[in-house]
């Protein structure tokens, strides 16, 4: 009943008209940004988040929460006619999208990713909608252990399972501890790291860490990609519609995807791109005819899109009800929030319910715009495919300065992103995770205060982040999330010691 | 070149150590100062660059790379050319923003970029160079209160 009251008060908020056209913008750029190969959710949202500064608060935060959402319809088209993802969670769709594509079956491709993104998309916003009072209730009863103990938590997820090297994932996550480390300490007041930069002194600028990360280093890689060639997309053919057979074959993959993709969102670092995989192993274990995984079944498009798609709001339940962000694009979104002066969490949803429950049922709206977007218009929307790469990357370029500079009118912040950008391209380099960084950065002030006030409590003893049962659940879930892939590592080396010993 | 990885990550961690170390903490009011935190990180990365290096160590030998031809030579020093080059012009947006004016820097580095990268369609790419650079000039002085510089120009 509280949660009735809730979601009639937010409808009040999204539908206002301002929010109407902010969530259409979102779904928009986010449908285009999520076309653009290369250009994921948190890349679009970190070059874009600098140019909403100034901009109400809700209807920003509505427009870039509608850019995450958005480009995980958009990303679709990329898989699907020129073989390349628009982002990690797109990935798997090119296995039987692309091929549907080669047979004259692209309109059915991306018909039925539109419509299960659009199915499994709002049945996660109805279970964010249900979760969010329980999950808020729970978390206001947290004190600054558990807190400690939920950001540990998160941080070692987050580092474990976004990339195939656990100390690479570690790495980045303390690199991006590191960083937050920079400025005057609040509690003593004593200036750390600052090497007597006045800029420095508030911390190292999210911004120039968030645009130096993804968009200059995407701008590098366009750059060199250039020199490889562009890529050429296949023209749509037939209808952008389904048979009644293939409508039949995607019910299920859709249903299951959706849960998947919600269930998975929600879990810190699992994120789309584990849940798309699961949902794809998971039809193909369920078809009649496996075989055909690969060379364009339906089921594998229609699954792990409507999982992707889900994954979004899951991902928004943590970030929306704890304040804490359990992968990089929310870890970018609570950037966006803290730069507003907002802190999202259990104590939010009682003092700002208007702009929780506008964005929650922005959602609802923003599902409804994009499957409009996506199924009449998606013909105009390819066309994105055949924009020149040199546009492309000098209107990143531009904006991406831009944007950073105009926040503060601050030069020095431009240039601190210039070397972010190294930092980003060596990452990319040599596959080191960039979400873990970016989660570290933006949680570690509240996980070092957590710490400090937690051992304040306890008079210097650390045994308080043990001493409730929901600390140790979580220290437990931190151990097993640390042990997961290095269990998983032995197992893969016995396996293949085993294959050597028969194959001699 | 992982290797090198995890030795650059336990340098990161030394050096942080170090400054860590270095920090002069006055009289603090909670137990463990405002030290402590930064130490756990330094010792994290530690740690982790030295599971790096034992992680390359358990895998086999990489096959040696296979050998660079003239072509691919000529294409990487074209792309080392090229990131040079739109650093440089990213720097020099920034030093030349005041005197001449965001919108003519903005123009000119846009320009520069798609005559390198958009060759050929010189009518389209001062559109677009013009177009964008106006949309982003007059959308965030004039509608988000930005102070970006006029320079030259008179607006």
């Amino acid at each position: 009943m509280e949660t009735l009251g809730h979601v009639i008060n937010g409808f009040s908020v999204a539908l206002q008209p301002m929010n109407i056209l902010f969530v259409f913008l979102g779904a928009l750029l986010g449908t285009i940004i999520g076309i653009l190969p290369g250009i994921g959710a948190t890349a679009g949202i970190a070059l874009l988040l600098p140019l909403t500064f100034g901009m109400d608060p809700v209807a920003a935060l509505i427009m870039l929460t509608g850019i995450y959402y958005g480009s995980s319809y958009g990303g679709t088209a990329a898989s699907v006619l020129i073989n390349t993802p628009g982002d990690g969670t797109s990935v798997i769709t090119v296995f039987d999208g692309y091929p549907m594509a080669r047979n004259g079956r692209a309109g059915a491709a991306l018909a039925v990713a539109a419509v299960g993104s659009f199915v499994a998309g709002t049945i996660s916003v109805i279970a964010l909608t249900l979760l969010a009072v329980p999950f808020s209730a729970v978390a206001l009863k947290f004190g600054p252990a558990e807190n400690f103990m939920l950001m540990a938590f998160t941080m070692t997820a987050v580092g474990s399972f976004t990339s195939g090297s656990l100390p690479k994932g570690l790495f980045s996550a303390l690199v991006g501890l590191m960083i937050a480390t920079v400025g005057i300490d609040l509690q003593s007041g004593q200036e750390r790291f600052t090497f007597g930069m006045p800029t420095l002194q508030e911390g190292v600028p999210f911004l120039s860490v968030v645009v130096g990360f993804f968009a200059l280093t995407e701008v590098v890689y366009q750059v060199l990609g250039w020199y490889r060639g562009e890529l050429k997309p296949i023209r749509m053919e037939g209808k952008l519609w389904c048979t009644p057979e293939e409508w039949r074959r995607s019910i299920g993959p859709i249903t299951r995807g959706g849960i998947i993709g919600f269930i998975i969102g929600v879990l810190p670092g699992a994120g789309g791109v584990i849940a798309t995989v699961i949902s794809y192993a998971t039809e193909k274990k369920l078809s009649k005819h496996p075989e055909m995984f690969g060379k364009g079944a339906i089921e594998g498009v229609a699954g792990p899109e409507a999982a992707n798609n889900a994954a979004t709001s899951g991902n928004l339940v943590p970030l929306l009800t704890l304040g804490i962000p359990g992968s990089g694009v929310t870890a970018v979104l609570l950037g966006a929030f803290i730069m507003y002066g907002i802190q999202p969490g259990p104590q939010l949803m009682q003092e700002r319910p208007d702009l929780v429950w506008g964005l929650i049922d922005s959602m609802y709206v923003g599902n409804v715009i994009l499957v409009i977007l996506n199924l009449p218009l998606i013909g105009l929307f390819v066309r994105i495919l055949y924009l020149p790469v040199g546009i492309l990357m000098s209107g990143i370029l531009l904006i991406a300065l831009t944007g950073v500079y105009s926040v503060n009118t601050s030069a020095t912040e431009v240039y601190m992103a210039m070397l972010f950008a190294i930092a980003g391209f060596a990452f990319r380099r040599y596959d080191i995770p960039v979400a873990p960084l970016i989660l570290g950065a933006v949680l570690g002030g509240l996980m070092e205060q957590a710490f400090r006030q937690g051992m304040t409590i306890s008079s210097g003893n650390p045994s308080i982040f043990l001493s409730s049962t929901v600390c140790v659940v979580l220290a437990l879930l931190s151990v097993a999330s640390l042990a997961t892939p290095v269990l998983q590592h032995m197992r893969k080396r016995r396996d293949a010691r085993v294959q050597a010993s028969q194959a001699s | 070149m992982q290797r090198g990885l995890a030795l650059a990550a336990i340098a990161l961690g030394g050096a942080y150590l170090a400054l860590v170390l270095s920090m002069r903490v006055g009289d603090v009011e909670d137990p463990v100062g405002p030290r402590m935190f930064p130490l756990m990180i330094a010792i994290g990365i530690l740690l982790t660059g030295i599971a790096m290096w034992f992680e390359q160590a358990g895998k086999p030998a990489a096959a040696p790379a296979a050998p660079i031809d003239d072509a691919e030579r000529a294409l990487r020093r074209s792309q080392a050319i090229a990131v040079a080059g739109v650093a440089a012009g990213a720097v020099a947006f920034m030093l030349l923003m005041q005197p001449l004016g965001f919108f003519t820097v903005a123009t000119l580095l846009m320009l520069g970029m798609l005559t390198a990268f958009n060759r050929g369609r010189h009518g389209l790419n001062v559109a677009v160079a013009v177009g964008v650079s106006a949309v982003l000039y007059i959308g965030l002085k004039r509608y988000l209160g930005v102070a970006l510089p006029s320079g030259i120009l008179p607006f």
